[in-house]
C-alpha cells in the first residue's frame, strides 16, 4: 500500500512536470560550509608607512611582515574554499533527509578524475547540528574515494559556529592532481566563530603558500583590536617567530623569538605606533642593530594598550 | 411590391423635408443581450446598436453629443436617457428648432415588455413616452421578438411599405414605430451576418441601399421599404420562419422624414445604372457590413467610413462569386462588375460571425500561499501583473477561453533555525491556459472556470551572496473566477481570483494551495 502511495505522488509529480533545486535544506547544509571571510586572517593593513614617513626609532619591520604573512595564510584558505564552493554552483546530486552528496563528476581542472563531495548532518547532545564533510578524489573509476578535504563544523551557521578543516596536499600529490606550486604535508584550520574573538588556527606541516612552517594563530576581536602569532624567514634568512597583539589602528606590540641565519637565537620586544615606526625597543642582545651597541631605546609607556599583551611591563 | 416601393419613393423624392440642416436630431440607442430568467442571451443585440449608433452619428446628423449608445445597461439607463434627451429635445425646440427623437432598441421582449437585463419596459409604457416625447418627430424602431405588439392597439399591420401623408404644414410631425416582427413572431438573428436580419437591412438601407429615388437621402418611408422587402427575404426560407416587419404610421405634417443623407462627395462605393444583383460588403475581418440588393436602371450609393472593403457578388447562376477589395477614403469609389475578380465559391471572403470575441485584460494583484511554513521564505507573499488574452463565446455560447502571462515576485526573510534571517528576493514568472464558463447580467458578467500554469520560480539572496540562486517550474491546476463590469463601450473593470494547487517536491513531497488576486481593466478588440 505504501508503495502504491509512493508510486502515486511519483507519478504525479512527473506528470505536473515539478523541477528545479528549490530547497531550503539545500541551504541549510551549505550555510555550514565555510565561506573565505570565515576563515580569513584579517590583520590591519594600514600601518605600512609610506616612503616619506620618517621613523626617530626606525621602523617596526616585524609587524610589516605580518600582513605579507597573513596574505599568504588566507592564500591557503583560499584554495582550501575553491573546492569547497563547487557546492555552491551546482545543485547536489542526491538528498537525504541528512545527507547532501554533490557528484561523482568528473574533475575538469584534472581530466582523468573525478571527484564527489559528501555532506552528513547529525545534532549534538545540546541539538546542535553537526556536519561533517568531505571533498573526496580519485582517478576515474579506480579504487575508493580519498578525502582531500574533511572537515566538521557544529551549529546552524558558518557564520555561527566552531570547525575544522584538514587539507591533504599529500593526497593531492598522490592522485598526481597536484601542479608546481602545491606543497606537502597539511594544512589544518581550526576555527571557532561562537563568541568574541573569532579565533583561527591555521598548521601547516611544510611550507607553502610562500610562508613556513608553523602552528599560525588568530584572533580578532569584535573592536578592531587583534593578536596574530606568525613566523616568518626575512631576507637574510633569519627565521623569526612573533607574538603580537594590536590595538584598532595597527598600533601595537610583539614579542619575538629568532634563529639567526648563523644559527644564533634570542628574543626582543618592541612596541609601534599607527603609522609602524617603532616606539620602544628591548633588544638587548642588538639584534635588530647590529652596528649600535645597544638596541634598546623608547620608553614602555609608549606602548599601547591591546588586548593579549606579548610581554609584561619592564 | 416593387412598384409600391418605387411608388413611394418618388413621393418621398417629392415631399422629403430637408435633412439634418433643418432639424436637430437626439437618439436614444440600446442594445440589450440579456432578457432576463427564460431567455436566451443575443449574441448581436450590442453590435447592432454600435451599428445603428455609428451611422446615425455618421450621416444621420446626429451629433454625437446628442446621442445615448446604451449597451446592456438595463431599464434604468434606458428611462434616464430617454429622459435626458427629451429634455434636450424641449430646449432645441424652444429655442426654434425642429426636432426628432429616435429611439432604437436590439435585444428581448416578451409578454409586451422590452426586457433590459433583469428590467423591465412595458411597450405600452414606452409608446406613451414616445407619444408625450417633446420632438417634432419621434421614430421608435424596435427589433425584437414580437415587438409588433408595441402598435397593436392602433392596428399594426406588416406591410412593404407605408403612405407618407401630404399636408401644408412645414414639416412632418408626429409618431412612428417601427417593429421588427409582428406580435406573434420571432425576431431573428444570424452568425453568417453577426446581426439581427431586421438591423442587418435597417443599416445597409440607411447607408445607401434604401435610397431608391436615388437623390442622396434616404427615407423612412424608403428605409422601412427595403428592410421590410430583405428581412422578409432574407428569413423566408429560415428555421425560425418568415419575419414581417411592421409599423405605426402617425406622421402629419409636409413631406417624409431623411434619416440619412449621403453627400455625392463623401466617401463611400458607387453602383452604377447597369449594375444589378445582391451585393455584400465586407470589413477587413470579413464581416457584412451592407447588402446591397440593387437593381438596374439607377445609381445607388453607399456611404461608407474610411477604409479597406471587400464587396462580393454571387453570379446568377451559382457559379461563381464576383470579388473586389477596395479601399475607401474621402471620395465614392465605383463598383465595377467588370473589374471585379471571378473567384470559385468555396473562396468566399465573407466569415460570417462565430460570436467570438477577443478582449485583452491587464491587471495586477497579490498571490498568498495559504502555508505559513511557505511563506516564510520558500514562497514569500508577492505582487503579479500580468495580461491575459480572453476569446469568448468561442467554444461555445457563453464559453471562454484564454492564455496569459504574469510576472512579478516580493521580498521575503528566509528563516533557519539558529541562523540570522536571510533576505530573500522571490521572482515568478507564469504562463497559464484558462477554460472558463460567462454569466453576465446587464453590465455584469461573472465567470469560473479551471485554469492550469506553467510557473517559473526564483529566489536569491542577495545580502548572502554565497548561497546560490534557486528555482523551481512546475505545472499549477486551478480554479479561476471573476467579475468584470463594464465601463464603456470596450472597457470593463476586471477582479479576478484564482486559487492553484502547487506541487512542490524538492525537499519533500508536499501539496501547497496559493491564492491570486487581481485587480485591472479588460478591453474589447473588435466588435
Amino acid at each position: 500500500m505504501r508503495s502504491v502511495t509512493r508510486s502515486a505522488v511519483v507519478a504525479l509529480a512527473l506528470a505536473l512536470g515539478a523541477c528545479g533545486n528549490y530547497s531550503t535544506e539545500d541551504l541549510r547544509f551549505l550555510a555550514a560550509l565555510p565561506v573565505r571571510e570565515d576563515l580569513q586572517v584579517a590583520v590591519p593593513s594600514e600601518g605600512n608607512p609610506g616612503a616619506l614617513t620618517y621613523c626617530p626609532l626606525g621602523r617596526a619591520d616585524v609587524w610589516l611582515w605580518a600582513k605579507p604573512t597573513s596574505d599568504g595564510l588566507n592564500r591557503g584558505v583560499g584554495f582550501v574554499i575553491s573546492l569547497i564552493d563547487v557546492v555552491r554552483h551546482n545543485p547536489p546530486t542526491a538528498r537525504e533527509e541528512n545527507l547532501r552528496r554533490w557528484g561523482p563528476f568528473p574533475d575538469d581542472k584534472h581530466p582523468g578524475h573525478e571527484i564527489q563531495i559528501v555532506m552528513q548532518r547529525s545534532y549534538g547532545s545540546d541539538g546542535s547540528p553537526v556536519h561533517a564533510y568531505a571533498f573526496q578524489a580519485r582517478e576515474t573509476g579506480v579504487g575508493e574515494f580519498q578525502d582531500i578535504i574533511a572537515g566538521t563544523f557544529t551549529g546552524a551557521s558558518s557564520a555561527r559556529g566552531h570547525g575544522n578543516v584538514v587539507l591533504s596536499f599529500d593526497t593531492i600529490w598522490a592522485l598526481r592532481m597536484n601542479d608546481d606550486t602545491t606543497p606537502h604535508g597539511t594544512m589544518q584550520i581550526v576555527y571557532d566563530r561562537t563568541g568574541d574573538p573569532v579565533t583561527i588556527e591555521l598548521q601547516l606541516t611544510q611550507e607553502g603558500f610562500g610562508v613556513v612552517q608553523f602552528g599560525y594563530g588568530f584572533a580578532g576581536y569584535a573592536n578592531g583590536t587583534g593578536a596574530f602569532d606568525y613566523r616568518f624567514r626575512n631576507a637574510d634568512g633569519d627565521v623569526l617567530t612573533v607574538e603580537t597583539s594590536y590595538d584598532a589602528t595597527g598600533a601595537g606590540r610583539a614579542e619575538v623569538a629568532y634563529v639567526a641565519s648563523g644559527g644564533a637565537i634570542g628574543s626582543f620586544r618592541e612596541c609601534w605606533s599607527l603609522d609602524a615606526c617603532l616606539t620602544y625597543v628591548d633588544d638587548p642582545s642588538s639584534f635588530t642593530c647590529p652596528a649600535h651597541t645597544s638596541c634598546s631605546r623608547g620608553f614602555f609607556v609608549t606602548c599601547v594598550a591591546v588586548p593579549v599583551p606579548p610581554f609584561p611591563p619592564p | 411590391m416593387r412598384r409600391a416601393q418605387l411608388a413611394l419613393a418618388a413621393a418621398a423624392l417629392l415631399l422629403a423635408a430637408p435633412a439634418s440642416a433643418a432639424m436637430r436630431r437626439f437618439a436614444v440607442i440600446a442594445g440589450e443581450p440579456d432578457g432576463g430568467a427564460g431567455t436566451v442571451r443575443l449574441r448581436y443585440a450590442e453590435r447592432d446598436a454600435r451599428r445603428i449608433h455609428e451611422i446615425l452619428t455618421r450621416v444621420g446628423g446626429v451629433r454625437p453629443e446628442d446621442a445615448r449608445l446604451l449597451l446592456s445597461q438595463g431599464a434604468g439607463a434606458f428611462r434616464a436617457a430617454l429622459a435626458e434627451l427629451s429634455k434636450a429635445a424641449a430646449a432645441a425646440r424652444a429655442a426654434g428648432d425642429r426636432t426628432l427623437l429616435v429611439v432604437y432598441y436590439s435585444g428581448h421582449a416578451k409578454d409586451g415588455a422590452l426586457r433590459l437585463g433583469a428590467g423591465r419596459l412595458p411597450l405600452e409604457e414606452l409608446r406613451a413616452t414616445l407619444e408625450k416625447a417633446p420632438a417634432d418627430v419621434r421614430i421608435g424602431l424596435l427589433d425584437s421578438c414580437r415587438s409588433g405588439a408595441i402598435a397593436r392597439a392602433k392596428g399594426v399591420r406588416p406591410a412593404p411599405a407605408f403612405d407618407v401623408k401630404t399636408g401644408e404644414d412645414a414639416g412632418p410631425s408626429g409618431l412612428v414605430l417601427i417593429a421588427s416582427s409582428a406580435a406573434d413572431e420571432d425576431s431573428q438573428e444570424s452568425d453568417a451576418i453577426g446581426a439581427s436580419w431586421f438591423t442587418h437591412h435597417l443599416a445597409s438601407g440607411l447607408l445607401g441601399g434604401a435610397d431608391a429615388s436615388g437623390d442622396g437621402r434616404v427615407t423612412l418611408a424608403e428605409a422601412y421599404a427595403y428592410a421590410y422587402a430583405r428581412t422578409v427575404g432574407s428569413t423566408a426560407s429560415s428555421a425560425g420562419g418568415v419575419q414581417h416587419p411592421v409599423f405605426l404610421y402617425d406622421l402629419g405634417g409636409a413631406g417624409d422624414v431623411v434619416l440619412a443623407e449621403l453627400p455625392p462627395a463623401a466617401g463611400g462605393l458607387v453602383f452604377p445604372s447597369a449594375a444589378e444583383g445582391l451585393y455584400v460588403v465586407l470589413d477587413r475581418a470579413g464581416r457584412a457590413v451592407a447588402e446591397i440588393a440593387k437593381v438596374a436602371g439607377a445609381e445607388r450609393r453607399i456611404a461608407l467610413a474610411s477604409g479597406r472593403y471587400t464587396v462580393k457578388k454571387r453570379l446568377p447562376d451559382d457559379s461563381a462569386l464576383l470579388v473586389a477589395r477596395i479601399d475607401v477614403d474621402a471620395a465614392p469609389v465605383a463598383v465595377d462588375d467588370a473589374r471585379m475578380d471571378r473567384v470559385a465559391l468555396e473562396r468566399d471572403p465573407q466569415k460570417g460571425f462565430a460570436g467570438r470575441r477577443v478582449a485583452l485584460l491587464a491587471g495586477a494583484g497579490p498571490q498568498w500561499f495559504f502555508s505559513r511554513a511557505a511563506r516564510d521564505g520558500l514562497f514569500p507573499p508577492a505582487t503579479l501583473a500580468g495580461v491575459e488574452l480572453a476569446i469568448r463565446d468561442d467554444l461555445g455560447h457563453d464559453l471562454a477561453w484564454g492564455v496569459d502571462l504574469a510576472f512579478g515576485g516580493g521580498n521575503g526573510e528566509l528563516r533557519l533555525p539558529g541562523v540570522d534571517p536571510i533576505p530573500v528576493r522571490f521572482q515568478e514568472a507564469a504562463g497559464g491556459a484558462s477554460l472558463w464558463r460567462d454569466f453576465r447580467r446587464g453590465p455584469l458578467t461573472a465567470s469560473l472556470g479551471v485554469r492550469v500554469a506553467f510557473t517559473w520560480l526564483t529566489r536569491s539572496f542577495a545580502a548572502e551572496e554565497d548561497l546560490p540562486n534557486q528555482y523551481f517550474f512546475t505545472v499549477a491546476p486551478g480554479l479561476t473566477g471573476g467579475a468584470s463590469w463594464r465601463l464603456t463601450e470596450r472597457l470593463s473593470a476586471l477582479a479576478r481570483v484564482r486559487l492553484s494547487y502547487l506541487f512542490y517536491n524538492v525537499d519533500e513531497n508536499r501539496s501547497l494551495g496559493f491564492f491570486e488576486g487581481l485587480l485591472g481593466v479588460e478591453y474589447a478588440l473588435g466588435d
